[in-house]
């Protein structure tokens, strides 16, 4: 069985916050980010200080093989609930699709929110494709991204489409522990 | 055995885009790029063809194969990256 963890950002030690920050850092996934600026340390460990205590966010480092391979997060933002996620480039495709989808439930089941929402920028075709998959939607046009978004019940129908069905038939292979 | 399984790589894409749509999937031939940056699939649709490849491929062939490893998911030279490296790919692991 593959094991997936998900450990929040606050239980990370220095190191691994430092591996976290140079996956963010790279180029290839600031061009895929609203926010393409390079994040440092120090910053980042006081904004991760900040998480402490607060419910309405959760940011998790994403650790496969023992190695930091991404990370996924939710956080509410105007009275909506949001989720992003980024990986390394070369880290397996089927580990990219199945985190995402244990995400989106456990999101809507910790969270019980009825809508969430995701900001993708318009270029990025690729990825809006890939969102499109769970059922999410186009919601609203900004500048240069799209805020799409799914419900509970959207997100449940796409599972049970044959395209996502295969999908999540291979997460028994998988065991995702939270940390 | 090249040709059976060149069919059914094919087969499985034409049924995959009956959902997906896309225009550049409606007349997959040897050559029709399957993921990188020219192709249209996006990761979840890839790894969706590739589950349903290989139950196909089992059955059609009577042997149990996994093409949605580790291995071959992550490689740089993906075997994925069109019908025809995935048919080559297949029937090497069919000859293990």
């Amino acid at each position: 069985m593959n094991k997936i963890i998900l450990k929040r950002f606050e239980h990370l030690s220095i190191e691994e916050n430092k591996k976290l920050l140079s996956i963010r850092n790279k180029e290839d996934i600031r061009n895929q980010s609203l926010n393409k600026s390079i994040i440092d340390l120090n910053s980042h460990l006081k904004w991760v200080e900040n998480l402490k205590g607060d419910f309405k966010k959760e940011y998790y480092a994403i650790i496969y093989s023992g190695q930091i391979v991404g990370a996924i997060n939710f956080f509410e933002v105007n009275s909506t609930m949001k989720w992003g996620v980024y990986f390394k480039e070369e880290v397996s495709l089927l580990v990219k699709s199945l985190v995402p989808i244990y995400f989106i439930e456990y999101i809507f089941k910790k969270t019980q929110v009825e809508f969430l929402y995701l900001d993708r920028l318009k270029n990025n075709l690729n990825a809006i494709s890939f969102d499109k998959n769970f059922g999410f939607y186009f919601f609203q046009e900004n500048n240069d991204y799209f805020t799409m978004r799914v419900s509970s019940k959207e997100f449940e129908k796409a599972k049970e489409k044959k395209l996502l069905k295969r999908v999540v038939k291979k997460m028994s292979n998988y065991s995702f522990i939270m940390e | 055995m090249k040709d059976r399984i060149e069919k059914i790589v094919i087969d499985t894409l034409l049924e995959l885009n009956e959902e997906l749509e896309l225009k550049s999937l409606t007349a997959p031939t040897l050559k029709t790029k399957l993921y990188g940056a020219s192709s249209e699939l996006d990761s979840l649709a890839l790894v969706s063809f590739i589950a349903d490849l290989e139950e196909r491929v089992s059955e059609e062939f009577n042997k149990d194969i996994v093409l949605a490893d580790e291995k071959a998911m992550s490689q740089k030279t993906s075997p994925f990256r069109n019908v025809e490296t995935l048919s080559v790919y297949i029937q090497s692991l069919l000859e293990e």
